[in-house]
C-alpha cells in the first residue's frame, strides 16, 4: 500500500510584475492507496495533479510530509525502495531518441539492479504483451506517435512494479491509443497491481476508476467512489459531480 | 552513491552523446580530418604561390641614364634563378605604374638638398612591393660597390674595412629545446581550446539538450540520487572532453611531426628523441586531466541554467571567449610562471605546459599548478551538484535572477539585488577596473588612480538605479547608534593585531608577492602624504564599502544565512585584491567588517573601520620613526613567539569586546 501523509509542496510564484509569492501547489494531502485499486485523480488545470504525482512517485521531495510504501504491516520510506515499486509516466517522461527501445530497456533493468538474464527475458515478455518486436531496435526518434506511447510504456514495465503512477496518460492520444492504454490499466488491475491516475477525461474516469479524488487548488475537495461522489451532489455523471463541486468552490472551469 | 548505477547511466549518457551528430563532429571530424586537411591545403597553396612568385616577370622602370645601375639589374635578372626582370626606359613612370605597365621603378630627386635615389610602388599590389624590395637589394649593391670603389681608390683593403671583424653564430639549445619553444607557444592555447570545444557539445547536451528533449523527468522516475546523476553526467561530459582533446594532440602531433620531416632535409638538423619530453608529458597529463575535470563542470554549471540548445550556446560563448583570450598567454612572450599566476585558472596551465617543454621544472611552482586545478575542479564539481539537487533546476525552467534582462517597466520598487545581479556587477566593476581604469591611470597619473575608484562606487549605484532597487537598503545608508562605531574601532584595531600575523605568514609562503606588493605601495610614496591617504584610505573607505559592504553584502545576505554571507562577502573582498599575500588578511578583516555592517544595519561603521585600516599603513609608510617610537611592533621586521601570543591574546580581546559593545546597546534597544 502506497500512503501519503499530509504532503505540502510550497512554490515560489511569479505573480504580477515579477513579485516573487509564494503558495502552496499541493497542500495537506493524505492519500491512502490500497493493492489492487485503480485511483483517479481530477481536477481543473493548476489544481497541483502533477506535483502530488510526483511527490507519490518520489520524484519531488515534499516540503512537509511523508511518502511511504507499506508491504506486510511493514513500513518502508526509502526513496529507492519506493522508485523500485513504482512505475511512473507522465507526458513529461520522454524517451532518448537516439537509443532504441531495447537499450533503453536493458540501461534501465541495469539500473532496477536486475540481472542481464532476468532483463532480457523481460524484454521478451513486454515485447509480447505491448506488441514492441517490429520496432524495438529502432532508434526512438524514428518511432510513430503510437509506437512511442508503447515504447513509454513497456519503460514502466521493465522492472514489474507493483504500483502505476500515471500522470495523463492519454491526453493528446487517438481513439485507438488511448483504448489501448485503458485496456492495460484495467489488465493490470486484474494482475492485482494499482495504478493512480489522473486525467481530464471525466467518463473515462468514471469507467474504470474504484475510487476518485477530486482536488483544487492543491487541497482534496471530495473523495470517493463514483456512486458515492454521486450521492454528494445528487449529480447524474462524474462529469456534473465535478462541476458542480468546482462551482462551489468558486472557480469557472472550462473544459 | 551506488557507482553500479552511475556505471549504467554513464553508458547510457556516453552512448546518448556518441549519437549526437554535433558531438561526434567536434570530437571526431574536425581534429582527425579538418585539421590535417586544412593544413596540407595550406602548406600546398603557400608552395603554389611561391612557385607563381618565382616564374614572375618583374616590369621595373627607371627614368634616367646611369650605366653601372642597369648593369647591376641585368646580372641580378642573369643571376637569379625563378623570377625575372625587365627594365622599362619610361618618361612617365608614374602613369605607367597606375596603369600596370609598370610593378615599380626607380627616381632622382632632391630630398633635403641631397640627391635620392627613390623607389615608388605601391603597397597594396603584392608583385609591385616584391619589385620594389628588388629594387632596394640591387640598390644597395649599387652602394656597396660604390663603396667599395671609394676605398680602393684610398689605397685600403676593401673586404677588410668592410668587414673588419668576422661573425658567426652557434646555437646551443638542444634539438629538442628549440623544438620544445616551439611547440611550447602553440600546445597549450590548441590543447586548451580543443579541450573546450570538445566538452562544450557534451555540456549542452547532457544538461539543456536533456531538459529540451524532456527526458529528465524519466531518469528521475529511476531508483537514483540526484547526486548520482550529475555525476556520471559530469563524467561523461569529462570522458569526451579529455577524448577530444587526446585525439586533438595525436590529430596535431601526426600534422607537425609531417611537417618537421618535410622541412628536417632542408635545415640538416638532427632528429629529436621524443624520450626527453616524457616526464613533461606525463605531468601535463595530469595537469591536463584536473583541468579537463575543471572545465567540465564549469561549462555544465552554466548550460545547466538554458531552457534549450540555443539558449546554451550563447550561455557559453562568453565563457569560450575567456578560456581562449586566457590561453593566449602561452604567445605572449616575457609572462613569467610565478606562484601568483600558477593560482590563475587556464592560465596556469599554458604557462606550465609552456615551461615543461622547454624543460624548466619548478617543483612548487607545478605543485601549485596541480594542486590549485585540483582545487577548482572539485570546487566546480562541489557547485554543480549543488545546483543539480536543486528541483527549481530540475523541473523548473532554468532561473533568471539577474534584473537586468527584465523590462524596465517589469521592476518592482524596492528591495535590495538578486544574488545574479551581484555577480554581474562585480564582473562588470572589476572589467571596468582593468581596461578604463588602466587607460586613465596611463593618461592622469596620479587622479587617474583616484578616479579608477570611483568605477567600483559608480557601477552599482547605476545599476541599483536603473533596477529600481531601494538605495537605502542596498547600500545600508542608515545612521546607527554610537555603539557601533566604538565597538567597530575595537573591533579593527583587534583585526589589525591579528592581521599582521596572517600578513606575515602569508608573505613567507608567497614570496615573490610580497615583494610584488611591497613595490606598489612604495611606488606610491612620491606624492604627499595628504595625497596618498586620500587615495589609500578616504577613496577606498567610501567605494569599497559602499560596493562590498552595500551591495555585494546585502544581496548575500537576502539569499543566504547571516554566517554564510558573512564568509562569502569577505572571501570576495579578499579576492577583489588580486594578490595573495593579501587575501588572507583582506578576506579576514571584510568578514569583520561584514559582521559590524549586518549587526548595526549601517555602512558608515564599516566605512570608519576601513579608512583607519588603512591610514594605519599609509601612516606607518611615511611616518616609520614616529609609529616606532609609539607602537614598535607595528614596525619592526621580526616579532619574537612571545609577542605574537601576546598579540593573539589582545587581539582576540579587542575584538570580543568590540562584538559585546556592538551587541550589548542592541538588545537594550529591543
Amino acid at each position: 500500500m502506497l500512503s501519503a501523509k499530509n504532503l505540502v509542496k510550497t512554490f515560489e510564484k511569479n505573480e504580477k510584475k515579477g513579485k516573487k509569492v509564494l503558495f502552496n501547489a499541493v497542500d495537506d494531502v493524505s492519500i491512502d492507496v490500497n493493492k489492487g485499486e485503480i485511483i483517479g485523480i481530477l481536477g481543473p488545470n493548476g489544481a497541483g495533479k502533477t506535483t502530488l504525482l510526483r511527490m507519490l512517485g518520489n520524484l519531488m521531495k515534499p516540503t512537509s510530509g511523508e511518502v511511504s510504501l507499506i508491504e506486510d504491516g511493514e513500513v518502508v520510506s526509502d526513496e529507492r525502495t519506493i522508485k523500485k515499486n513504482i512505475g511512473y509516466l507522465s507526458g513529461n517522461t520522454k524517451l532518448y531518441g537516439r537509443l532504441s527501445t531495447r537499450e533503453l530497456l536493458q540501461i534501465m533493468g541495469n539500473i532496477y539492479d536486475m540481472s542481464k538474464e532476468e532483463t532480457d527475458n523481460r524484454i521478451e515478455e513486454i515485447c509480447k504483451i505491448l506488441n514492441l518486436s517490429e520496432f524495438i531496435d529502432n532508434r526512438i526518434e524514428k518511432l510513430s506517435t503510437g509506437q512511442t506511447q508503447r515504447a513509454s510504456i513497456s519503460r514502466c514495465l521493465i522492472h514489474s512494479p507493483e504500483i502505476y503512477i500515471f500522470d495523463e496518460p492519454t491526453l493528446g492520444l487517438d481513439i485507438l491509443s488511448s483504448s489501448a492504454i485503458i485496456e492495460f490499466i484495467k489488465n493490470e488491475k486484474k494482475k492485482g497491481k494499482t495504478v493512480v491516475y489522473s486525467t481530464h477525461y471525466m467518463e473515462e474516469a468514471e469507467a474504470i476508476c474504484d475510487r476518485i479524488i477530486f482536488i483544487n487548488k492543491g487541497k482534496i475537495i471530495c473523495q470517493g467512489t463514483v456512486e458515492e461522489l454521486k450521492k454528494v451532489t445528487g449529480d447524474e455523471s462524474v462529469r456534473d459531480v465535478f462541476q458542480t463541486l468546482i462551482k462551489k468552490e468558486g472557480v469557472d472551469y472550462e473544459f | 552513491m551506488n557507482f553500479k548505477i552511475i556505471k549504467a547511466l554513464y553508458k547510457k549518457e556516453i552512448l546518448d552523446v556518441l549519437r549526437d551528430k554535433k558531438t561526434v563532429l567536434m570530437m571526431l571530424v574536425v581534429p582527425l580530418v579538418l585539421y590535417p586537411l586544412l593544413i596540407v591545403f595550406g602548406l600546398q597553396l603557400m608552395t603554389k604561390i611561391s612557385t607563381d612568385m618565382e616564374e614572375q616577370n618583374y616590369k621595373i622602370g627607371m627614368d634616367f641614364e646611369e650605366k653601372k645601375l642597369t648593369g647591376l639589374f641585368e646580372a641580378e635578372d642573369k643571376d637569379v634563378e625563378g623570377y625575372s626582370i625587365s627594365l622599362v626606359k619610361t618618361d612617365e613612370p608614374k602613369d605607367a605604374l597606375a596603369k600596370g605597365e609598370l610593378d615599380a621603378y626607380v627616381t632622382k630627386e632632391v630630398v633635403d638638398g641631397e640627391e635620392t635615389f627613390v623607389v615608388c610602388y605601391l603597397s597594396a599590389d603584392t608583385n609591385s612591393s616584391y619589385a620594389a624590395d628588388i629594387i632596394i637589394e640591387v640598390l644597395n649593391e649599387y652602394s656597396l660597390s660604390i663603396t667599395t670603389d671609394l676605398i680602393e681608390d684610398a689605397g685600403l683593403d676593401a673586404e677588410y674595412v668592410l668587414n673588419p671583424i668576422s661573425l658567426a653564430a652557434r646555437d646551443y639549445s638542444s634539438n629538442e629545446e628549440s623544438a620544445g619553444n616551439i611547440m611550447g607557444s602553440l600546445v597549450p592555447f590548441m590543447l586548451v581550446t580543443s579541450l573546450l570545444m570538445g566538452t562544450m557539445y557534451p555540456a549542452i547536451d547532457t544538461t539543456a539538450g536533456e531538459r529540451e528533449r524532456g527526458t529528465l523527468e524519466t531518469v528521475l522516475t529511476l531508483p537514483v540520487t540526484n547526486q548520482e546523476l550529475f555525476f556520471s553526467k559530469f563524467l561523461t561530459v569529462a570522458t569526451i572532453g579529455i577524448a577530444s582533446a587526446i585525439l586533438n594532440i595525436i590529430s596535431m602531433g601526426g600534422v607537425g611531426v609531417y611537417m618537421y620531416k618535410t622541412m628536417l632535409g632542408f635545415s640538416g638538423r638532427n632528429g629529436i628523441d621524443m624520450g626527453q619530453f616524457v616526464p613533461g608529458i606525463i605531468i601535463c597529463g595530469l595537469c591536463v586531466l584536473a583541468f579537463a575535470v575543471f572545465i567540465s563542470a564549469i561549462s555544465m554549471c552554466v548550460c545547466v541554467f538554458a531552457k534549450s540548445y540555443k539558449e546554451a550556446n550563447n550561455y557559453i560563448t562568453p565563457l569560450t571567449l575567456v578560456v581562449m583570450f586566457a590561453s593566449m598567454v602561452s604567445i605572449v612572450p616575457n609572462v613569467e610562471l610565478t606562484s601568483n599566476m600558477a593560482l590563475v585558472p587556464v592560465v596556469n596551465i599554458c604557462l606550465l605546459i609552456r615551461d615543461l617543454l622547454v624543460f624548466k621544472f619548478n617543483i612548487t611552482v607545478i605543485m601549485l599548478v596541480l594542486v590549485s586545478n585540483i582545487i577548482y575542479g572539485m570546487l566546480a564539481v562541489v557547485l554543480l551538484g549543488r545546483i543539480y539537487n536543486s528541483e527549481a533546476i530540475l523541473f523548473g525552467d532554468g532561473s533568471a535572477s539577474v534584473q537586468i534582462f527584465e523590462k524596465r517597466s517589469n521592476m518592482i520598487k524596492g528591495g535590495v539585488p538578486t544574488l545574479g545581479d551581484m555577480w554581474l556587477v562585480l564582473a562588470i566593476s572589476l572589467v571596468a577596473m582593468i581596461y578604463v581604469g588602466g587607460a586613465v591611470q596611463i593618461e592622469f597619473g596620479y587622479y587617474g588612480v583616484l578616479g579608477t575608484q570611483f568605477i567600483i562606487l559608480f557601477v552599482p549605484i547605476l545599476y541599483a538605479l536603473y533596477t529600481k532597487k531601494s538605495l537605502v537598503e542596498t547600500f545600508r545608508l542608515r545612521m546607527c547608534k554610537a555603539n557601533a562605531f566604538v565597538g567597530g574601532l575595537l573591533m579593527i584595531a583587534g583585526t589589525i593585531l591579528l592581521g599582521m600575523i596572517v600578513t606575515g605568514i602569508a608573505g613567507m609562503i608567497f614570496k615573490n608577492s610580497a615583494t610584488e606588493l611591497t613595490e606598489s605601495m612604495e611606488y606610491l610614496l612620491g606624492d604627499s602624504f595628504i595625497k596618498t591617504l586620500l587615495v589609500v584610505a578616504v577613496a577606498p573607505a567610501i567605494c569599497e564599502e559602499l560596493m562590498f559592504r552595500g551591495f555585494v553584502f546585502s544581496s548575500l545576505e537576502k539569499k543566504c544565512s547571516y554566517k554564510k554571507a558573512i564568509v562569502i562577502g569577505g572571501v570576495l573582498f579578499g579576492a577583489y585584491h588580486m594578490n595573495i599575500v593579501q587575501f588572507f588578511t583582506t578576506a579576514f578583516i571584510g568578514m569583520v567588517i561584514c559582521y559590524v555592517s549586518y549587526r548595526s544595519k549601517s555602512i558608515f561603521p564599516g566605512m570608519l573601520m576601513h579608512f583607519l585600516n588603512n591610514a594605519l599603513s599609509c601612516f606607518t609608510m611615511y611616518y616609520p620613526d614616529t609609529v616606532k617610537k609609539v607602537a614598535p611592533i607595528l614596525v619592526s621586521e621580526t616579532v619574537t613567539l612571545n609577542d605574537m601570543v601576546l598579540m593573539v591574546l589582545v587581539g582576540l580581546a579587542l575584538i570580543y569586546s568590540g562584538a559585546y559593545i556592538l551587541n550589548m546597546k542592541k538588545v537594550e534597544k529591543n
